[in-house]
């Protein structure tokens, strides 16, 4: 009891996460996903410094449409290209497209929300008006602008285009989480304790609506696979690269051909990420109350 | 149905919660009795099991409870054996109920007329609504037109008055009052205990009254049992458990009550 | 007499206009070191916005706030933050008045990080355990959570937290309403023994007149904003002179 001394809530919740045996299956679930990532990205990058063509987009007719077998374990596509070296290509994509517009997007949603709920009046109004702004231009077309408008014709502009659109949602939430928590005796006590606003509400405040931006960020990363999906499907964004989006899309068409490999790993590997995420993100929620442990 | 002496009788009731090692006994084996036209007083401090036994008198204990043994007697019939659908028809218009805070019990969207008129009609058929709610708006000393206002609009004492008059709709006859003013300020407390004893004079009203303020129990209460950790540990007329308690948790209950004039006593 | 306190004159006011409350009318009253002050009266009638005022949580509408020969009314800022080492508050509500997600140790150390006491995590982790001890809990229970403790527990480590920044006044707004009869008793008894002790003075808000009469040393009632009566809490209470006073004695169901 005694070694426990001044542990921060965030150590505290480390500890009973590491109990709870779901999510630290889910946690190495999540590592093994990010691994890939980055082998997928060194793989990436390797070939595009040699300039060379990597295996997974080189294309082999005589190979096309294999069944899984052990020199292709998840067998060929209609080119004859290797599933599983896509797959893991597809994760690198899906990471970035999931983890780098969270990064945009939560820290501005999170930001706006307290600093909206916590001082309202014309700081209220501000932000407010703003999102009312951003929320009203349909989102599509709003990422499709930001995409044009983005120099190089790659995945920066998609990435910008979900980060800045999608923190709406989260800011709403923030600001009326924080409006609530204002309204407590301890934010009071704070204040008489002379602590600083800053201090109230990212120290004492945003703790107590963790749980939001936690959901949050479990609900939006198979979101934005999707939109990445669409937008590939547009034509911007990612372009020759095998994104799931684009192989969830050519598998569909030969699925009825009895062609099921693809579709099967694709979308097993889709499912598998989403609930790692999801089930992680309940059980650090948990986690973080401490009333709900010991 | 033969006339019983008195109205309540609680015989060993208990009322547990969880099993095996975590089990709580909220209420462990208490007995007491409320006489016709008496108003008896339940006192204890919060966690005593006060509210578990007046509420497990009509089995509305939350769901978790175990109705461990004893019986409840009211006019003589054990409650503890009624099915569920028995007992919806005797709350409300056989034992009714006021709860602590008066400005969450009413829905804010209906008028307070409305909410009197679903109470009547839900235990009576064939009456003059109209006529009922002015006479219940009457009784509890409201003007007519409070029956047109809105929950928002009335005081938490005016409430208070609203919430006894539902309770009174269907004329029952013994009223279980759980800490009715403690959300109160105390010139509208006062109003609202004068109240109560009027009523239970002019309408014959038994009344339980679970508190844990001692002032109001010497107001009101010709006899008190207090609790403790589920246990009654001293009963008696009120004067008597007031200036001579003989059990130690009472003396040292009385001893902490801050007195008004500390001379005197 | 020595004044720690001076209030003159004092106004709040809630909104604008039309629609505005004018919660405190012209209040004046003041308290000596050590003394504890009531201020007694039933909801609404602004005592606890003149406590908020004083500990400047409400900004007053005018009038004067002297404390130790400072007109603290209108301080701002870095002053403002060193007059709140001098007063400080206790809550009603012991549940609400402590952030569910921090352990209570760390919340006090927090002020001291804030006012730069103690030298270092350390030095300030051992103040804590001497706050604790000095309000009747066991240090160890300091790296707690809130929903660990009782209410009678919450509110003393409320009280320590107050302590921890060493303040001459302490405005405790209705500080035993939310607790047992026996809790209640044992919560006066540590005001009492701070104020032996530290000199401390208090302002303790309140509605319940025998809690008033066992703690003050004099005592203003309120209603409608005004103090209508004020004196020695025995002549007060026993020898009322105003109406509301002897009204709200009357109402008072006691034995």
């Amino acid at each position: 009891m005694a070694l426990e001394k001044g542990q921060s809530l965030w150590s505290d919740a480390w500890r009973r996460l590491k109990k709870n045996r779901l999510a630290m299956l889910c946690l190495g679930l999540v590592v093994l996903f990010t691994l890939l990532a980055v082998y997928g990205e060194m793989v990436y990058l390797y070939h595009h410094a040699k300039d060379i063509t990597p295996s997974y987009q080189m294309t082999n007719l005589d190979a096309a449409y294999e069944a899984p077998s052990i020199r292709h374990w998840m067998g060929t596509d209609g080119l004859g290209r290797d599933v599983m070296a896509r797959l893991v290509q597809g994760v690198r994509i899906a990471y970035k497209v999931g983890i780098i517009t969270s990064l945009i997007a939560i820290p501005i949603g999170v930001l706006l929300g307290c600093l909206a709920g916590f001082f309202g009046g014309k700081v209220d109004d501000f932000i407010v008006w703003l999102y009312s702004t951003f929320a009203s231009m349909p989102g599509l077309l709003f990422i499709l602008a930001i995409a044009m408008v983005v120099p190089d014709n790659g995945l920066l502009g998609v990435y910008l285009g979900i980060g800045l659109t999608t923190w709406v949602g989260l800011c709403r939430l923030v600001r009326g989480e924080v409006l609530k928590h204002k309204e407590q005796t301890y934010v009071q006590a704070a204040k008489a304790l002379g602590i600083g606003s800053g201090r109230i509400m990212f120290r004492h405040i945003l703790p107590n609506i963790m749980h939001v931006v936690i959901v949050t960020f479990t609900l939006r990363f198979p979101a934005a696979v999707g939109t990445e999906v669409i937008m590939s499907y547009l034509g911007i964004g990612v372009q020759g690269e095998p994104s799931w989006g684009l192989m969830i899309d050519s598998a569909r068409m030969r699925l009825w051909q009895g062609m099921w490999w693809e579709m099967t790993f694709v979308t097993l590997a889709l499912f598998l990420l989403v609930l790692a995420f999801n089930l992680l993100g309940d059980a650090l929620r948990d986690a973080l109350d401490p009333r709900l442990n010991d | 149905m033969t006339e019983e002496k008195n109205i309540l009788e609680v015989q060993d009731l208990s009322v547990h919660f969880g099993h095996g090692e975590e089990l709580v006994k909220a209420v462990d084996e208490v007995s007491f009795t409320v006489g016709r036209g008496e108003t008896i007083a339940l006192v204890g401090e919060s966690g005593s099991g006060k509210s578990i036994s007046a509420l497990a008198l009509t089995r509305l204990a939350p769901r978790a409870a175990v109705y461990a043994g004893g019986r409840v007697l009211f006019n003589g019939s054990d409650m503890l054996l009624r099915s569920e659908r028995e007992l919806r028809d005797i709350r409300g218009s056989q034992i009714s109920y006021i709860f602590q805070e008066p400005m969450v019990s009413f829905n804010p969207v209906f008028t307070i007329g409305w909410q009197i008129e679903e109470a009547i009609r839900l235990h009576r058929k064939d009456v003059n609504v109209a006529g009922e709610i002015e006479r219940l708006l009457d009784l509890v000393q409201l003007p007519e037109r409070s029956a047109k206002a809105y929950p928002h609009q009335m005081s938490g004492g005016q409430l208070q008055r609203c919430m006894i008059a539902m309770a009174l709709a269907c004329s029952p006859e013994l009223l279980v009052a759980d800490e009715p003013t403690t959300a109160l300020d105390v010139t509208v407390q006062r109003e609202i205990l004068n109240l109560l004893a009027d009523l239970s004079q002019k309408v014959n009203l038994s009344v339980l009254m679970i508190t844990h303020n001692f002032g109001i129990v010497a107001d009101l209460a010709s006899r008190v049992y207090v609790m403790q950790t589920g246990k009654i540990v001293e009963e008696g007329g009120t004067k008597q458990v007031l200036y001579e308690p003989r059990h130690d948790y009472t003396k040292q209950l009385m001893a902490a009550v801050p007195r008004l004039h500390p001379a005197k006593n | 007499m020595e004044k720690l306190l001076t209030v003159e004159n004092l106004n709040v006011i809630y909104g604008k206009g039309k629609d505005s409350v004018h919660a405190v009318k012209d209040v004046t009253f003041d308290i000596a070191p050590g003394e504890i002050f009531g201020l007694v009266g039933e909801s609404g009638c602004g005592k606890s916005s003149l406590g908020k005022a004083i500990v400047r949580l409400t900004d007053p509408a005018s009038g004067r706030i002297d404390f130790n020969g400072d007109d603290v009314a209108l301080m701002k800022g870095k002053e403002l933050k060193t007059y709140r080492q001098e007063v400080q508050m206790v809550f009603q509500d012991p549940y609400g008045s402590l952030n569910p997600r921090m352990k209570v140790g760390n919340a006090i150390v927090d002020v001291l990080d804030v006012h730069r006491i103690g030298k270092d995590r350390n030095e300030r982790r051992a103040q804590v355990a001497e706050l604790f001890d000095a309000v009747g809990l066991n240090p160890e229970w300091a790296w707690r959570y809130p929903h660990e403790f009782s209410g009678g527990q919450r509110q003393r480590i409320c009280i320590a937290r107050a302590l921890s920044l060493d303040p001459k006044l302490l405005v405790a707004d209705e500080p035993v309403s939310a607790l047992d009869v026996s809790v209640q008793a044992e919560i006066l008894e540590l005001l009492e023994d701070l104020r032996a002790q530290r000199q401390l003075a208090f302002l303790f808000v309140s509605h319940d007149l025998a809690v008033v009469r066992n703690v003050c040393d004099r005592v203003a009632v309120m209603y409608n904003g005004e103090v209508v009566e004020m004196g020695e809490v025995g002549d007060v209470i026993d020898n009322p002179q105003h109406e509301y006073t002897r009204t709200l004695l009357a109402a008072v169901p006691a034995f």
